[in-house]
């Protein structure tokens, strides 16, 4: 496996015998091509465009990173693959960041990975907090994608073997895991948590069965034998509900906000700057979750943000602990730098093994294809120049991410102060959209409502909308992962668990989850 | 639910009319918007240098790219095509099937001169594909790749309301032979060591398929029935499971196709050999069975090897016989045409499984399939019941 992507290693080896006159010859052969590449003007176009695009398509309901390479996919046809590539790998990176402003803005996550961010982010917009929420978001989601880029050139084949490693029992461990966040989700009861968060794994259920593919609660319905899409369902429960809460209660912002608007402008863009670099180990901690679990074929952005803020929030002090979901800057930090982490992370074992690491990197082998280049053992040989010209524009991507974010922070956070006559009537329509365009099924649209529906009646009667998403998502890679795990130890529980070290380090993690759980409820 | 619809019915139900309407509005306006962007990128990104994949097909179709749907009235009158016409995938963006059909459409789209949409509709075992390209209009903009034997599996098997004869066929695209894989550095080297090691170790030896019904569990459940064998099967649903699996060791064997596993990871896993009575060229060091000397196994071709083939509603030959033609005669030029033949080089040696037969022979394809999945059916059914 270690040779998978040895010539990165081999390139970093020759790379310290320097030539301090000319910074080029830092870096060798392949790698010193792959920025010429990336140095054309039209290729540095289609970075900014590309991260713009991205950023806009993600803050979106319902587009997530996925959804908007696959609908830019086409679009590229008739470029040349390094501009195509290098346009979707940007606008990927764009998109996760992007589905974070409108969770801080107006409490309707943008795609899957950024669902955990409105817990923090919208309660300091209603604080009046926006462009401080939105500059940490920034700042964080860039630098954390800068690091992720780092590990992709400088440690692809150690975390492709961690990938690797990751098998079916693993994959159903991790996601118990992060499902023992549901206690943690604000405001809620215990048991009201546990019995929306089964409903939502009831839900997934729905569809073929994983390994004979019999049909499970279709009702006939040839579109229900690959069930209930998560990302329909996310719509519905958050940005279909939280638009009608909205209704009801009238405005966004809590306070009057003239005082804390005053104090807005680049002044909330600095503090934040500040607060997040008085925060290195929060930030790491995000990043390094973000970047494992990106890694591993089946879990996203989507996974990583919940493990990290369950996390941030077991590993905080206990008076910082209860404050998270009150409007905190961990909160934000945990949530975004582990989903922009993902991006470098899951690039890892699509270009070193051809194994998606994610549902976005999986779009972007089909882009591949059109292109001509097959990712895999020996990529670097076949298509070296233009690898090394995409991983190289991961840090330019980031970099802009950063400059858009810190830049527009004030700007975007005048959303949170339009009329809601204007937001209501704009978001349900994207959630439309956004919901048809998932699989092109006029049938979501109806599940995005009955999604909506339900979600109202989980806040009348105080049940947390975030259980059953959590359900949903994770549901079907536990599933997966439980069933083919258990044929492989050939059925024997004690196998099952105890099959690897990784295992039985996840298991200890559940187990110790839990056990602090149960102590600060009965305490 | 699904079965009220009457196919024979040879009124185009404006439900379905409906439907796609819905979609090319939706398509329309989600992409146009992002086409005019991107289409100053465009403009100079084609001739930009440093083409590692030193791909020509791209380059052509420069005056009619830029937007997958804009440009409707290029060929004016009554020229066919006028608009972008839909290829449908039932498997998800980047799986095998998704990119056989993307490498060529950028050729096909040159030689019929208009554009192609490939529109991927995954799940069900390819049956909400399948649903999709039955339901389509059959006006000459609505095709499909689709892959055998998954095709008939999802009405033997499934309860798809279609049947053979409700599609018109295109033409095959490649065929891809069944192989068994092991991970590298185990006791066994062939196939015939395999069993031997399968005989000794019983339940506890595991074989990984793609999919529950399809060429790689029919193998498996051939060798298993011939042999009496007791190993356990696992469905690890999709191609690029199977490969994680081999890579990390999680299973004793695999039943994949060479050019789906690709051929880059040879290094990396051991052929135990493929499921044919000929060898193929694409992993050539790994034997047939045939050759191996497995004389006792049943060898069911052409159910034991994956082919992809093109295929439109029916109806299209018979309302629109010039557009058929049309469809039928750029199809065979794109798949012969250079452009495609790089691309699909580099794209893990397609090139060298590519396989074109003309529609009557497609279809004939598709038959023996048909005949083959329902002679095995009994030993499907046992596996599908969990026994």
């Amino acid at each position: 496996m270690i040779d998978a992507s040895l010539p990165l290693l081999i390139d970093l080896v020759r790379s310290v015998a320097p030539d301090p006159s000319m910074p080029v010859a830092f870096v060798s052969g392949v790698m010193s091509e792959g920025l010429g590449v990336l140095f054309q003007p039209i290729v540095l176009l289609a970075v900014v465009l590309g991260t713009a695009l991205g950023i806009v398509f993600g803050a979106i309901p319902g587009f997530s990173a996925t959804m908007t390479l696959i609908l830019l996919t086409p679009v590229t046809i008739p470029l040349s693959p390094v501009v195509a590539l290098i346009l979707l790998v940007s606008a990927y990176g764009g998109a996760v960041y992007g589905g974070s402003i409108p969770a801080i803005l107006i409490n309707t996550p943008g795609a899957p990975g950024s669902v955990v961010t409105c817990w923090d982010g919208y309660e300091l917009t209603r604080q009046g907090r926006a462009v401080y929420a939105l500059a940490v978001s920034a700042l964080v989601s860039g630098i954390a994608g800068l690091i992720a880029a780092s590990t992709l050139l400088l440690a692809a084949p150690f975390i492709a073997e961690f990938a690797l490693s990751f098998g079916g029992p693993e994959l159903f461990l991790l996601s118990a895991f992060a499902l023992t966040i549901i206690p943690a989700a604000k405001d809620a009861s215990l048991t009201k948590g546990l019995l929306a968060g089964a409903f939502g794994l009831l839900i997934g259920t729905v569809g073929n069965d994983p390994q004979l593919a019999r049909p499970r609660a279709t009702f006939g319905l040839t579109i229900l034998r690959d069930g209930f899409d998560y990302i329909v369902v996310l719509i519905g429960l958050f940005v279909f509900t939280e638009m009608i809460r909205l209704a009801m209660r009238g405005s966004m912002v809590n306070t009057g906000g003239e005082g804390a608007t005053g104090a807005g402008g680049y002044a909330q863009t600095i503090e934040g700057i500040r607060d997040v670099l008085a925060r290195p180990v929060d930030f790491l901690r995000a990043t390094a979750i973000g970047t494992l679990v990106g890694s591993l074929p089946g879990a996203g952005a989507d996974v990583a943000n919940f493990v990290s803020y369950n996390e941030a929030q077991r590993w905080a002090s206990e008076e910082v602990a209860d404050r998270y979901g009150t409007g905190i800057i961990e909160g934000v930090i945990a949530a975004d730098a582990s989903n922009n982490a993902t991006q470098g992370g899951a690039l890892i074992p699509t270009l070193t093994l051809g194994i998606p690491g994610s549902g976005s990197t999986a779009a972007l082998l089909g882009a591949l294809a059109i292109h001509g280049i097959q990712p895999g053992p020996g990529i670097f040989q076949r298509s070296g120049p233009l690898v090394y010209a995409m991983i190289f524009s991961l840090f330019l991507g980031n970099a802009l991410i950063l400059v858009y974010g810190l830049s527009g922070s004030r700007y975007f956070g005048k959303v949170a102060y339009v009329p809601i006559r204007y937001i209501i009537p704009g978001v349900v329509i994207l959630a439309v959209v956004g919901a048809l365009a998932v699989r092109n099924a006029p049938f979501d649209i109806l599940v995005m409502f009955a999604a909506g529906l339900l979600g109202l009646v989980f806040l009348k009667y105080d049940y947390p909308l975030v259980s059953p998403v959590l359900g949903v998502i994770l549901g079907s890679i536990a599933e997966t992962g439980f069933i083919q795990g258990w044929l492989l130890n050939q059925q024997d529980p004690i196998a099952f668990l105890t099959n690897s070290a990784v295992s039985v380090g996840l298991l200890v993690l559940i187990v110790l989850s839990l056990a602090i759980t149960f102590v600060k409820n009965y305490r | 639910m699904m079965n009220e619809n009457d196919h024979n019915d040879s009124d185009p139900t404006a439900e379905r009319d409906e439907a796609s309407t819905r979609r090319r509005f939706l398509q329309a306006s989600t992409i146009a918007g992002v086409g005019a962007l991107a289409g100053c990128v465009g403009g100079g990104g084609i001739s930009s240098g440093s083409d590692s994949s030193g791909d020509g097909g791209n380059g052509g179709g420069g005056g009619s790219g830029g937007s997958t749907d804009g440009n409707s009235s290029s060929s004016g009158g009554g020229g066919y095509p006028s608009k972008p016409i839909t290829v449908v995938v039932p498997w998800s963006q980047g799986g095998g099937t998704d990119r056989s059909t993307r490498a060529l459409t950028p050729t096909w789209s040159n030689v019929i001169g208009g554009n192609f949409a490939v529109q991927n509709y995954s799940g069900g075992s390819t049956q909400i594909g399948g649903e999709q390209m039955y339901n389509a209009t059959p006006n000459g903009y609505n095709v499909g790749m689709w892959n055998l034997p998954q095709m008939p599996a999802t009405w033997i098997f499934q309860d798809a309301s279609y049947r053979a004869d409700d599609f018109d066929y295109i033409g095959t695209n490649h065929a891809d032979p069944t192989l068994w894989i092991a991970p590298k550095g185990r006791s066994y080297g062939d196939m015939n060591e395999f069993l031997e090691y399968a005989r000794k170790n019983g339940g506890d030896v595991t074989v990984g398929l793609t999919s529950a019904v399809g060429n790689t569990a029919l193998s498996a459940l051939l060798v298993k029935d011939t042999y009496d064998l007791e190993f356990q099967l696992v469905n690890l649903e999709g191609g690029s499971s199977v490969r994680k699996a081999i890579l990390a060791g999680d299973v004793d064997a695999a039943v994949n196709q060479p050019w789906a596993f690709n051929p880059a990871n040879k290094g990396k896993a051991t052929g135990l050999g493929t499921h044919t009575e000929e060898s193929q060229s694409l992993w050539p060091s790994v034997p047939s069975f045939d050759e191996l000397g497995l004389s006792e196994l049943p060898y069911p071709e052409p159910a034991t090897v994956q082919w992809k083939l093109m295929l439109a509603p029916s109806g299209l030959q018979e309302q629109y016989p010039d557009r058929y033609e049309t469809l039928v005669a750029t199809y065979e030029k794109a798949m012969m045409a250079d452009p495609y033949r790089k691309r699909a080089e580099d794209l893990s040696g397609l090139s060298e499984i590519i396989e074109y037969n003309p529609p009557e022979e497609t279809q004939k394809i598709v038959e023996e399939n048909v005949t083959k999945m329902n002679e095995y059916k009994p030993l499907f059914d046992q596996y599908l019941s969990g026994n």
